[in-house]
């Protein structure tokens, strides 16, 4: 199940704390890790973040080109996002402490998304 | 006690960033880190023992009337320096003393102070050496400041970005490398950009970076970063993302 994969890569993080699956040609959150805090606001507007950077259909953030990871650093939070290689809809909305261990992180959380989308 | 004055010496210091009860004096090593140890004794009055965390060793030294008396301790260090009171008497121990402390602060990613009671430490009447001596005695400006977080961003990855321009208010400061793209996406996509993620983040507050994989191209990426007045967008390649991240973390944080 998607929220197991979910779980599962939240609790191998320490300072992992929400994970979104979404559609970005709905811009919906599909699905959460079952213990996160964030509010509806919170993830409605996480997606919308995960549209803007990562661009969507016809509009592109920055650049030429798609992008399939984006990043913000704040001093407060670090949130990740990430597109999937084929179903380039599906994206994983990541928020974490600015601590996280980002190096083991980010190919961690590629693996989940791939395999969330693939449905594997 | 001491977590009481841990906390009044944090209440009292403004804008004094804190890790673990310890305050950060410096994000950079080499000579800032120094001139900031210096700083520290040239206002310590009263007789402490000052516990620096310099990276990831903790040197602890003998302060009173804004005179370093000597070190008293380095974790894993077994200098002749250490130990031993300061003296003009005594150049060599003291010059010892400068290159230890120096060699500490040079890839030192951070430094922070605490201040913890006076520990007995040689004879009463060593007075010990003013910061403004060491500081004349070992090279260092004691005036020495950090870079801005953007610009410490920029030289500390200076090997590994392709290109970059750097932005302080209206004013290009810097451009080096490949930097048409990143003009082209300065000028007309970068604004438009943050205040369309300020609509949908508006509690978002403070230094940001915001890094892309692949918006000119596989394989190399472009971050936008802003903090106060300045800002710099720079290309590097993809696979480098992470290490930049945490790069940039570290010197917000």
């Amino acid at each position: 199940m998607v929220v197991d994969a979910l779980d599962t890569l939240q609790t191998g993080f320490a300072g992992c704390e929400t994970l979104a699956f979404a559609d970005l040609s709905t811009q919906m959150i599909l699905v959460t890790n079952s213990n996160t805090s964030s509010q509806r606001e919170a993830l409605d507007a996480l997606c919308k973040e995960a549209a803007l950077t990562l661009g969507t259909k016809g509009k592109i953030a920055i650049g030429s080109d798609q992008c399939d990871t984006a990043i913000v650093a704040g001093q407060d939070q670090l949130r990740v996002f990430l597109r999937a290689s084929e179903e380039t809809s599906d994206v994983l909305c990541c928020v974490c402490q600015p601590d996280v261990d980002i190096v083991g992180f980010l190919p961690a959380a590629r693996a989940c998304l791939e395999q969330i989308s693939s449905g594997a | 006690m001491n977590a009481l004055t841990e906390k009044l010496s944090a209440l009292a210091a403004e804008d004094a960033v804190f890790v673990s009860g310890a305050r950060v004096i410096a994000q950079d090593g080499g000579p800032v880190a120094l001139a900031a140890i210096l700083r520290e004794i040239d206002v310590t009055v009263l007789e402490r023992t000052l516990v620096f965390s310099i990276g990831e060793v903790s040197a602890s030294l003998i302060v009173a009337g804004r005179r370093l008396r000597g070190l008293l301790s380095v974790a894993g260090h077994t200098d002749p320096a250490i130990g031993q009171p300061l003296s003009r008497e005594e150049p060599e121990t003291l010059q010892a003393a400068g290159t230890l402390m120096a060699a500490l602060c040079d890839k030192a990613s951070r430094v922070t102070v605490r201040a913890e009671p006076m520990q007995p430490f040689g004879k009463g009447g060593d007075a010990g050496i003013s910061a403004k001596g060491l500081a004349e005695l070992w090279s260092i400006d004691l005036n020495a400041k950090p870079l801005p977080p953007v610009a410490r961003f920029l030289t500390a990855n200076a090997t590994t970005l392709g290109g970059h321009i750097l932005v302080s208010g209206t004013e290009v400061v810097e451009s080096k490398g490949e930097t048409e793209a990143l003009q082209l996406i300065w000028d007309e996509q970068v604004m438009p950009l943050r205040k369309a993620q300020k609509a949908i983040v508006s509690k978002q507050a403070g230094a940001q970076m915001m890094c892309f994989d692949g918006p000119i191209g596989t394989g190399t990426a472009v971050a936008v970063a802003t903090a106060g007045d300045d800002a710099c967008i720079c290309a590097f390649p993809s696979d480098q993302i992470p290490k930049l991240t945490a790069s940039w973390q570290s010197i917000i944080s």
